[in-house]
């Protein structure tokens, strides 16, 4: 049952730390949530399809598919949080005077943000809930391990998306001002963390090469302790990242951190005007 | 925050079954640890019963140089314990069927894992009695994990079961102690827009004991307020229609008195004359406001109505060289006769003031299926699609003082036509006109269905206005 807890717990957190993000975002935004519904459909079909199909993928390409497939659903992501990241920027650098529109996303945008709130979600939770119907789909035939692993399910998702409400009624409570830079920090290292995924793919398939570790901090927090399971849900934490997954992080931070960088020092050279 | 209730709801749930979770998983490891340790002493209780049986027995039958095989359990079982019995330099004595034929630890004292016959084993290792041999009992793990398991997760599905439970009772008590919310809400809601008695506060939780004063004190100010705004229109208004009238005869005698009058005084008659307007339309707009109307609803026949108002203004489209048409069915109304006729004559009035000299007007009342579209038509200026909703507003006219059309108004006509309009619970329309420029007028009324009585008095009406008519030629 303690497995299934686990690896429930770490799929669900997840998914359920990034909805809770872009419903939190979309009530500071006064953006209607109807979008969560269709991307929760299409994550749950996707992530069944992807579960279905699993061993077709996973023999296609030489045998890379899997890798390969995963490695593109995180960049899909990836390129889409930096995508919101570089929308919300402005908001978050807005003079606080401003009430609008310098302080709301422009109606014409809101199309391209339900569109980054569908795919970010719902390829999230199409990965995540493969993992969770492959991990289920084991025990088919073993009726009693099955109650077990159900419960277990039940508890690690309970848990889960407990924790995800309470986030998102935090971030919610939050006033705007402190809410967007916490928001863009969060999606940051989320992008950041996700990169190290795409680096962790396409070195399991021999496409980057994996040197020697940068660091092991497993001493410190192991990946598979408690704590360590919430930090990869929340940050993709790895206690020992190669230099490629370095390169990868900084790579994926650097435009949000230059944009606002740039934002900061152009709202500081307004306040001088 | 969207709603209350599903706030309190989905966070109350969420810590409920953190809270809960949290406590199955503390009781699963805690059980789990505590199962072992009953497990471990079953072995060692095992070991005992080795201890009290098989030294005697070998010895009754210490002839044998060949190892004790003990058959294998007939019953099925989910769990068994297997047992090796060994001497001190490693000769196996005695073993059950499930056990290899070798020894399966080294002979140290203490439990351990060992992996054989494709399971891993939890074994215990336990010296004998006479300390002249040792007991081996194993345990398959996968065995051992599952019974622990299947014991302890009896305690946790009542607790995973309970959360959709827990979550409902919280919907359903949640929806009792917010009942006087809802029941608040519904009461405003419930309210006609005039409605501004006190809203009552018995088994008023106190929570909302100071919300319902302060809605309360805030009605009785409005009701004041508005009764302090009726009175005064309506009795200014009526006030002045007497000096108004006197003012008339006194400006009439000057006009004879000073042949000829004075260009100031032709001016001082305009005037009068638009303040007596003023003053009437102000009456009117008093008299159709939904608060007070004092009318009745009866079948009225708007296409007479329009008829008559046309013959009403005939003086006015005279004057003005307007060409006017009449079209459509005959069509029925439910409402008050002086009010329609006063919003006919309004939006007649408009159409010829607005209208350049030689203008073209027409007046189409069409029955289309339940409704009754009444249209008032000219080729006049129009009103610039911004403009549209404003123009119901009291006192607002395009282009404000400065009107362009030169004519005399005071900015309340469509506000009359608007109230009237409301009153019957119609819906009006502002439109481009169908001459290519000017403004199209639609009132949509729902059709009212005429019973013959209806018809007989509307022709008694009829005869009446057509002998009121000739009386009024005559004279």
């Amino acid at each position: 049952m303690l497995d299934a807890v686990l690896l429930i717990l770490r799929e669900v957190l997840e998914a359920a730390l990034i909805l809770s993000l872009l419903l939190a975002l979309s009530n500071k935004l006064q953006l209607s949530y109807r979008w969560s519904f269709f991307a929760l459909l299409v994550g749950v079909a996707g992530s069944w399809l992807l579960a279905h199909y699993a061993y077709d993928i996973a023999d296609a390409i030489d045998g890379a598919g899997q890798e390969l497939l995963n490695a593109a659903l995180y960049c899909a992501v990836i390129i889409s949080v930096i995508l919101l990241g570089m929308l919300i920027l402005p908001l978050a650098f807005a003079p606080a005077k401003n009430i609008s529109p310098a302080r709301n996303v422009a109606p014409n945008q809101h199309r391209l943000l339900y569109l980054l709130f569908i795919i970010i979600f719902s390829f999230s939770l199409m990965r995540e809930g493969a993992e969770i119907w492959i991990y289920l789909s084991a025990f088919d035939h073993k009726a009693e391990a099955m109650s077990s692993a159900l419960i277990g399910a039940a508890v690690g998702a309970g848990i889960g998306m407990s924790l995800g409400a309470i986030i998102y009624y935090v971030f919610a409570f939050l006033s705007r001002n402190y809410f967007l830079p916490i928001f863009i920090t969060v999606i940051t290292l989320l992008a950041g963390g996700l990169s190290m995924q795409v680096a962790k793919q396409l070195m399991q398939i021999g496409l980057l090469d994996s040197d020697a570790p940068l660091w092991d901090s497993s001493f410190l927090v192991n990946e598979h302790s408690w704590l360590g399971e919430l930090l990869y849900a929340l940050v993709g934490y790895d206690s020992r990242p190669t230099p490629i997954q370095g390169i990868f992080y900084l790579l994926t931070i650097t435009p949000i951190l230059f944009a606002s960088i740039w934002h900061a020092w152009r709202l500081r050279g307004n306040a001088h005007e | 925050m969207k709603s209350i209730r599903g706030f309190l709801v989905i966070v109350l749930l969420a810590i409920v079954t953190l809270a809960n979770f949290a406590a199955a998983l503390r009781g699963y490891l805690g059980s789990m640890d505590e199962a072992e340790r009953l497990f471990n002493q079953r072995m060692l209780q095992q070991v005992d019963l080795l201890n009290y049986t098989l030294p005697q027995w070998r010895e009754q039958t210490s002839a044998r140089a060949d190892v004790l095989l003990f058959p294998a359990r007939t019953s099925d079982a989910e769990a068994s314990l297997e047992f090796q019995w060994v001497t001190q330099d490693g000769k196996l004595l005695a073993r059950s069927a499930a056990m290899p034929e070798q020894v399966v630890v080294p002979l140290v004292e203490g439990f351990r894992f060992v992996n054989f016959h494709h399971y891993r084993w939890h074994v215990l290792v336990a010296p004998s009695a006479d300390q002249k041999s040792w007991f081996i009992v194993a345990e398959r793990a996968d065995q051992r994990y599952r019974l622990a398991e299947s014991m302890i997760l009896q305690a946790v599905y009542p607790m995973v079961l309970a959360i959709p439970v827990i979550g409902l009772i919280i919907w359903w008590v949640l929806g009792v102690g917010l009942k006087p919310v809802t029941n608040l809400a519904h009461e405003l809601r419930q309210r006609e827009a005039t409605d501004l008695h006190s809203l009552n506060q018995q088994d008023m939780p106190a929570e909302l004991v100071q919300l319902t004063q302060s809605a309360n004190d805030l009605l009785r100010r409005l009701d004041a307020s508005f009764a302090r705004e009726k009175r005064f229109s309506g009795d200014a208004a009526h006030e002045l229609r007497t000096p108004i009238a006197a003012l008339k005869i006194h400006c009439d005698n000057l006009m004879q008195e000073l042949q000829p009058a004075p260009a100031s005084v032709l001016k001082l008659k305009q005037g009068i004359e638009r303040m007596s307007y003023l003053v009437e339309q102000i009456l009117l707009l008093n008299r159709t406001a939904p608060d007070h109307f004092m009318g009745t609803f009866e079948p009225v026949n708007l296409t007479r109505l329009a008829k008559q108002a046309i013959v009403d203004q005939s003086d006015a489209l005279e004057l003005k060289h307007h060409r006017i048409e009449f079209n459509g069915d005959e069509c029925w109304v439910s409402g008050d006769r002086a009010a329609l006729t006063s919003l006919l004559n309004n939006l007649l009035g408009n159409a010829i003031k607005y209208t350049p000299d030689g203008g073209r007007i027409a007046i189409n009342t069409w029955l289309r299926g339940r409704d009754v579209v009444l249209e008032v038509m000219d080729n006049g200026p129009g009103i610039p699609d911004g403009e549209r909703e404003r123009v119901f507003d009291r006192f607002y006219r395009l282009g404000g003082d400065r009107h362009n059309s030169k004519t005399p108004g005071c900015g309340l006509g469509l506000s009359i036509v608007r109230q009237v309009v409301d009153l019957h619970a119609a819906h009006i329309a502002l439109t481009q006109s169908r001459y290519g420029q000017g403004l199209l007028v639609m009132v949509t009324f729902v059709a009212s269905a005429v019973t013959d009585a209806d018809a007989k008095k509307a022709n008694h009406n009829k005869s009446l206005d057509h002998k009121a008519a000739t009386n009024e030629t005559n004279n």
